[in-house]
């Protein structure tokens, strides 16, 4: 009998981590939020600008314009879904917005009568009800989200369609909706509630702008319901393993449907909002945003596979992008790199979660 | 880590020439904000605007706008410019409502605003600096009437749907042929959006929904700046050129349009002043920061050009 040979093995998945594995590394958040302070400081050393309170605000209103679309874009993400319809259905809602507003304000038009009289003046128009016009128009504008999150939804978690494809459709479908219903015009929120509307899309509270406090607020609740909710635990499973998820008993097709409506719901939120700042909903709003919205959250460590993501990762990747973008700006450098710039970092963050994530 | 600080490293290397631009000795900075980088039409803008900085000596001209017509990018970029506290600002506006509130920002800030070829009535600008584009218009309309009194089937291309001034050309258009023989088909103006190529597509469209169609006026030059698609477009047709049963009355005077109404590929062009728009810019701005009054609307001219007369502008 031979002794058997003292054969070194090695474990990878005992002891303590590598230090660039661990802690703050232990997720791609932490990596991205250093590249973010290494950013800033070479933004703020290329222009004396980038930090002043009036380009902080108008950088945090701006990243808030694709963050609070990122954040429902996540939550498909983690279901090792996509949804590439989000850039069409924030300028659909939009517009559907401004349109239900204009036409409800003005005297002659459909339904406008109960909702408006012309003062004494013979000329201002004055809401019966300040305010409901407002609501009516938003809870519109919310309404068409929920439907094209529900046919979304349907097709994907129903009809076992891919992701990709349905949502591929539902962009061409949504971008020319929002075509014929504006006669490829466009239109832009008027009446007596217009002011209303803008205080509450673009104003700010104690210098914070509204869009910002809006994406905290839905930045935390997602926290809590993906981090301690059953639902959240259902949604990361299905990204995880799918069958195993069905196999345990998870509602996959309520799951999915829940996502897909949250992602079309926080889209036209978002377009809602950007509409309010824009002063506008024209035609070609939001083209291509879907590309910006997925990219900030793959930056920020959603994976496409399925299975890992999180708000604050979709937030830091809007933050970064903004910032990318802004200090371009500010630096004069040409418009053009940021394009590129932007794709670059895209890979650079791809590749640093594998390398992080890479065990020997 | 190692990749991070390389690629940190690389971003600060990008930002150096930043560092490496020297103080100024211009006292003035404008900016001339175009409604698309990627039209040819205000590169000449940028040029007069370039050429008159120098002449004045202390005014800088900085020309920077969205790279494709997009109304929010541009005002992203006007805040941007309100954020670095620029001397003054003079706009092509994309979209009159959008604009509206960005040039209330801006005044809001102390920055004096301009608009040049593209006007945004209503709002706080100071004055609006460009072609008549009712005049315009009117002359485009004019110019078909003259070729082809007889009349017919037209359709026009336009670009963006919110720019006020494409609008006022469409409707100086109609006015010229209100009362004549011309009628206006369904589906028209097309907005393509400054996009040369969906352009081309277009008046390829208007043709093939309206096999008689006598003439198309698109009331801004995208068509010609795509040169390739739009010389497939008209050698289709030269048959038809030829013989005066269609008629190509094309807005703007670019080097391109002129070479392709030189060759026969459309029938009469009407230009406006782009360089002088740029050069006007810059002395309107000083003039204001200087504390002068100014002009509320300033126009600048056009030209009518057939084959007659184009070689005088092919220099």
């Amino acid at each position: 009998m031979s002794v058997p040979q003292e054969a070194s093995v090695s474990y990878a998945n005992i002891g303590r981590e590598k230090w660039w594995r661990r802690g703050i590394f232990a997720s791609q958040v932490g990596y991205v939020t250093v590249a973010l302070l290494v950013l800033i400081v070479v933004m703020r050393l290329a222009s004396p600008y980038f930090l002043t309170q009036g380009n902080l605000q108008n950088v945090a209103q701006n990243f808030s314009f694709i963050a609070i679309s990122a954040l429902g874009a996540t939550f498909v993400i983690i279901t090792a879904g996509i949804d590439l319809s989000v850039g069409s259905m924030m300028c659909f809602s939009a517009m559907i917005t401004s349109m239900v507003m204009t036409s409800l304000s003005t005297p002659g038009m459909f339904g406008a009568d109960l909702f408006v009289h012309v003062a004494a003046d013979g000329k201002t128009v004055v809401a019966n009800t300040p305010g409901l016009i407002l609501t009516i128009s938003i809870l519109a504008g919310v309404g068409v989200a929920l439907i094209v999150g529900l046919v979304n939804g349907f097709c994907v978690a129903a009809l076992g369609l891919s992701p990709f494809v349905t949502t591929l459709g539902t962009l061409s479908i949504v971008r020319g909706l929002a075509y014929v219903v504006s006669n490829g015009r466009g239109s832009f929120p008027g009446g007596p509630d217009v002011d209303y509307f803008y205080a509450i899309t673009s104003g700010s509270l104690f210098g914070v702008p509204a869009p910002f406090i809006y994406l905290v607020f839905f930045g935390a609740l997602m926290a809590v319901v993906l981090h301690h909710t059953a639902f959240g635990r259902h949604v990361f499973a299905i990204g995880g393993n799918e069958k195993a998820a069905e196999m345990t008993g998870v509602n996959v097709a309520g799951t999915k449907m829940a996502v897909y409506v949250i992602c079309s719901l926080a889209a036209g939120v978002q377009g809602i909002i950007i509409c309010g700042w824009l002063g506008s909903a024209p035609a070609n709003m939001a083209i291509s945003y879907e590309l910006k919205v997925i990219a900030a959250a793959v930056i920020g460590g959603a994976n496409l596979a399925g299975g890992v993501g999180g708000p604050l990762g979709a937030i830091i990747g809007c933050v970064l992008l903004e910032v990318i973008r802004n200090g371009l700006v500010l630096a004069q450098v040409n418009s053009y790199v940021q394009e590129t710039l932007v794709g670059v970092i895209i890979i650079a963050a791809v590749l640093v979660d594998r390398f992080r994530s890479r065990r020997s | 880590m190692k990749k991070i600080l390389l690629f940190a490293a690389a971003v600060a290397a990008l930002a150096v020439p930043a560092f490496a631009v020297p103080a100024s000795a211009a006292s003035y900075k404008f900016i001339v904000v175009p409604k698309a980088m990627n039209n040819p039409f205000f590169d000449f803008a940028r040029d007069g605007c370039l050429a008159e900085a120098k002449k004045l000596g202390n005014v800088e001209c900085v020309y920077k706008g969205p790279i494709e017509h997009e109304p929010a990018t541009q005002a992203q970029i006007i805040q941007d410019f309100i954020t670095q506290k620029v001397d003054g600002l003079s706009i092509s506006v994309a979209d009159t409502a959008s604009m509206i509130k960005s040039i209330e920002a801006a005044t809001a800030a102390g920055i004096p605003v301009i608009t040049f070829d593209s006007d945004a009535p209503g709002s706080k600008r100071i004055a609006y600096l460009g072609t008549d584009n009712k005049e315009f218009g009117l002359a485009l309309g004019k110019m078909l009437l003259k070729l082809r009194p007889e009349g017919g089937k037209y359709g026009m291309v336009s670009g963006g749907p919110g720019a006020a001034n494409l609008a006022e050309r469409v409707d100086g258009v109609r006015e010229a042929l209100k009362g004549s023989k011309w009628v206006e088909v369904s589906g028209s103006p097309t907005f393509c959006n400054d996009d040369p190529v969906l352009a081309n597509q277009q008046m390829d469209d208007l043709h093939t929904a309206t096999p008689d169609l006598a003439a198309i006026i698109p009331v801004g030059g995208w068509p010609m700046f795509a040169p390739e698609a739009y010389q497939k477009f008209a050698t289709k047709y030269k048959k038809d050129l030829d013989a005066g049963k269609f008629t190509l009355v094309v807005a703007d005077t670019l080097p391109v349009q002129l070479k392709f109404l030189k060759d026969g590929l459309a029938n009469a062009l009407v230009g406006q002043r782009p360089y002088e728009m740029g050069e006007k810019s810059m002395d309107t701005l000083l003039a204001i920061k200087k504390g002068e009054k100014v002009p509320e609307i300033i126009h600048t001219s056009l030209d009518l050009v057939t084959k007659d007369n184009v070689d005088s502008f092919m220099k």
